[in-house]
């Protein structure tokens, strides 16, 4: 068909139209200018008051209370001291699901009393800066004589011997200034998951031997009690030498290597392994007084009970601390986790030193490992390298 | 002065109005019956633009190199066996199909465990999936054009892949896709002027497993973590051997061809991503959402002698949010924006040969903010591109050859507000930056050519691009080659 040459040029005019109003859009719109400033974060502030819920404490606030504020994805620790008001502040926290664990003390005339109050695993977020108010009930708890000092729990290296873990021990030293003994002490472990049961446990127990006044432990004195009493800094192991531990413990039917000059604990009960086994991840252990270990019987999955009531001190470690799910104390014993420590690295947790007194340390006792415990990368069996806080 | 070149690496994949492409954007997926549609609308397929009955293909794509953004493989082999088909069917209905098969290796691939692209969104990172990976897949892709009336036709376009990717070594992962995308169209064809409109809708599933690694304390090997610029804002996924991601959306494109003289293209696509985490404990792992937007416009003059002449504009916007699982706060943005003007020039000596001149001038800045923890990146870019064509046939065969050069011009400083530190920042963050301030020179080669061959036509088509950052002798190469036996 015959174009129209004049309709042709109104096209192209009107074309031309069409185009010159795009252009002037087209450059326009990219000149819009973006905001180039940094923006806001989501970072927010937190006031926690701490109340002291229990009985007698009547929801007054704790002053002077150590506050942790841990994050679960960040490893963020966050610590502050409670006011007089019982507040604590915490400014510019990014919003995640936090650990906060919280230690002071009830003090009148008579009494001295810890406050441990946790929650564990709570996300926490304000939108648009603002300042979120959070209560956190502490309940009390007893502070011990004898301590668990120091674990030796995450084994040697692998190389070049893979997973070697015969050479963990646990420390227990005497908080006090009068004679202890260890006689009929037991020291056991408890399964995961039971932390609000009144009972633990016990995959393994063992007692130290003795009828009352065998085994005396002084005010400032360490005891070591070695899962194997030889000597475990030799090569290709390197790690420590355990030949002056105290105690050992020995399974006689596993084929278990046993020091003749170092007593062995008396087996109490012994679910499985060649030996009793810290393990080198997570585990609690705890020291326990009871009248008869086996008055409790065992449970469907033939661990010993053991009632909490008796517990002296109990310590629980992860390899990750912030993760407070499946925790097996609670927080009468232990509202937090020691550890952090890889699997087979060498190192040790040992409580901290709060202070000297009369040439002795005193050890820090809030019934939280959180705030309690440091990681040695050397472990220390029988004796304390710490500097001493001024 | 350092500036940033995105459009030769990433933005290349889709910004280009003439190179809307989801398949290749979300799934990395070539796909190319509809390219020589206008406006590539399914309605559009009739009598005059069937290239062929039916043909055999066989591509080779190969990228790779040392010039590269963090999760970027150092090698991407990718093989495609296709055929394609054109036939006209009963009254006046077209048909178009494509059936390919898929078989691609990434090698070194860091950070991203899944299959799909970088899109600069919130992603998850796979710390102990990295690596190298195989992924065998088909998909099909076909087009029905009906005759509505003289003028109008309507018409669809369908594509749906399947594929599966797989590690070797531990923890083995495995990811299966599954993606279909639909676009049904209105055409109009008159004397002078034709337009269309193409609806888009599109689901892109992927499924991820591995084998779960139990730990003490239970955890997975897959370690999820969403991006955030300083340092990941979750974890969440550590205890996760399971996650579904499931990409929708749907768009609008519309092509005007005004005798000729004014052709308009322009698109609109808006995109919502949704990541759970499944197995024992299903959890909401965060969600994106992705606008796009870009416009072409191009005034031609035809001349008998010389050919098309054309000066043409065009516009791409890209803008993201990633928001948090559970605060319902946005944590992530990107904005992303180019504009490019310019001009090509025919050159036709004798009937057959021609040679055809474009340069083109591009200015492109992007910005991304990190809104968990208040960081910002800013940079802007410019970019001057040539291309010249060369096309002659004659004595049955046909010769084309494309050559490409763009080199960045020293204009904008970038805006980088942080305070980062740490493993994280200095691996990803603080590499991508570096990356995007680089300077850097592309050239480019292309080449296709067509001959009788056995009766029947074969086409070998060859491209190859270098990337040369300044200052370094780090490099990055596309290259692609193709046969094709057309029946």
């Amino acid at each position: 068909m015959k174009q129209n040459p004049y309709n042709m040029r109104n096209r192209f005019q009107w074309a031309k139209g069409c185009a010159a109003a795009l252009l002037l859009t087209l450059f326009l719109a990219p000149n819009c200018s973006l905001q180039i400033l940094p923006p806001a974060s989501m970072r927010f502030n937190a006031a926690i008051c701490v109340l002291d819920t229990t009985e007698t404490g009547a929801d007054r606030t704790v002053a002077d209370a150590v506050v942790l504020l841990q994050s679960i994805t960040y490893g963020d620790r966050l610590e502050t001291i409670s006011d007089s008001a019982g507040m604590a502040y915490f400014t510019d926290i990014l919003p995640d699901r936090y650990n906060l664990l919280v230690s002071g003390r009830r003090v009148s005339l008579t009494e001295m009393l810890l406050i441990n109050g946790q929650l564990q695993d709570t996300a926490l977020y304000v939108p648009e800066n603002d300042t979120l108010f959070l209560d956190i009930y502490a309940q009390t708890s007893r502070t011990s004589a004898l301590l668990i000092s120091e674990i030796y729990y995450s084994g040697a290296p692998p190389k070049p011997i893979p997973q070697y873990y015969h050479d963990q021990f646990l420390e227990i030293y005497n908080n006090s200034n009068i004679t202890l003994y260890l006689d009929s002490l037991i020291i056991s472990d408890t399964e995961a998951g039971f932390q609000d049961d009144s009972l633990i446990h016990a995959i393994h127990a063992y007692m130290f031997p003795g009828s009352g006044s065998d085994y005396p432990i002084g005010p400032g004195e360490f005891i070591v009690v070695a899962q194997d009493a030889i000597d475990h800094s030799q090569a290709p192991v390197n790690s420590v030498n355990l030949l002056d531990a105290n105690f050992e413990y020995y399974v006689s039917d596993q084929g278990d290597v046993d020091n003749p000059g170092v007593p062995n604990m008396i087996q109490l009960h012994h679910k499985y392994g060649i030996d009793f086994l810290y393990s080198v991840f997570n585990d609690a252990l705890v020291i326990l007084k009871v009248k008869d270990p086996y008055a409790l019987g065992y449970d469907e999955f033939n661990r010993l009970m053991l009632p909490k009531s008796g517990v002296i001190d109990g310590v629980e470690y992860r390899e990750n601390t912030s993760q407070f799910d499946w925790k097996r104390l609670d927080a009468s014993i232990d509202a937090g986790l020691a550890g952090g420590i890889p699997g087979y690295s060498n190192k040790s947790v040992e409580r901290r030193i709060e202070r000297m007194e009369e040439g002795r340390f005193i050890f820090m006792d809030n019934n939280n490992s959180s705030l309690d415990f440091i990681i040695l990368s050397k472990p220390t069996p029988g004796f304390c390298n710490q500097e001493v806080p001024q | 002065m350092k500036r940033m070149t995105f459009l030769i690496l990433i933005f290349t994949l889709c910004l280009f109005a003439q190179d809307i492409n989801n398949e290749r954007l979300f799934l990395d997926i070539d796909t190319d019956i509809t390219d020589a549609l206008p406006g590539r609308n399914p309605a559009f397929l009739h009598r005059e633009n069937i290239p062929f009955n039916y043909a055999f293909s066989y591509r080779l794509r190969h990228d790779g190199g040392e010039d590269r953004l963090p999760y970027t493989p150092a090698l991407k082999r990718y093989q495609n066996l296709g055929v394609t088909a054109y036939t006209e069917m009963e009254n006046g209905m077209f048909f178009a199909g494509r059936f390919s098969y898929r078989y691609e290796q990434r090698r070194d691939k860091l950070f991203l465990h899944n299959a799909e692209n970088y899109l600069d969104m919130p992603f998850y990172f796979g710390d102990s999936t990295s690596g190298g990976f195989d992924l065998n897949g088909i998909d099909w892709n076909v087009i029905f054009s009906y005759p509505l009336s003289a003028r109008w036709r309507a018409g669809v376009d369908v594509f749906y892949n399947v594929d599966e990717q797989f590690k070797t070594v531990f923890p083995k992962p495995n990811i299966k896709r599954n993606d279909v995308h639909l676009r049904p169209a209105l055409a109009y064809q008159g004397e002078s002027l034709q337009f269309g409109v193409t609806a888009s809708f599109f689901r892109y599933r992927e499924l991820m497993n591995t084998r779960k690694y139990v730990l003490e304390q239970g955890r997975s090997p897959v370690f999820m973590r969403i991006r955030g610029l300083d340092r990941p804002v979750l974890t969440y996924a550590q205890t996760s051997e399971e996650r579904l991601q499931s990409i929708g959306g749907n768009g609008i494109s519309a092509n005007l061809d005004l005798g000729g003289i004014l052709l308009l293209e322009t698109f609109y696509e808006r995109s919502h991503a949704e990541i759970v985490d499944g197995a024992s404990y299903p959890e909401a792992q965060g969600n994106w959402d992705l606008d796009r937007f870009s416009w072409r416009l191009a005034l031609r003059k035809t001349t008998r002698r010389s050919g098309i002449s054309e000066l043409f504009f065009e516009q791409h916007i890209r803008k993201g949010n990633g928001f948090h699982p559970t605060l319902d706060q946005r944590i992530y943005a990107l904005y992303y924006r180019a504009m490019e003007g310019g001009i090509s020039l025919p050159y036709s000596s004798s009937p057959g040969e021609s040679l055809n001149a474009t340069i083109s001038y591009l200015i492109e800045d992007y910005k991304r903010e990190d809104n968990f923890f208040g960081l910002l990146q800013y940079v802007p870019a410019h970019m001057l591109r040539m291309e010249i064509n060369y096309k002659i046939s004659g004595m049955k065969a046909d010769f084309e050859m494309d050559l490409q050069y763009a080199e960045d011009i020293c204009i904008g400083e970038p805006v980088v507000y942080s305070d980062l530190s740490g493993d994280y920042y200095a691996g990803i963050s603080a590499a991508e930056l570096a990356y995007y301030l680089k300077d850097r020179r592309e050239l480019g080669v292309e080449m296709r050519i067509g001959f009788p061959f056995y009766g029947r036509r074969l086409l070998i088509d060859g491209s190859y691009t270098n990337i040369i950052p300044q200052d370094s002798d780090a490099r990055f190469h596309y290259a692609e080659t193709g046969l094709t036996f057309v029946f």
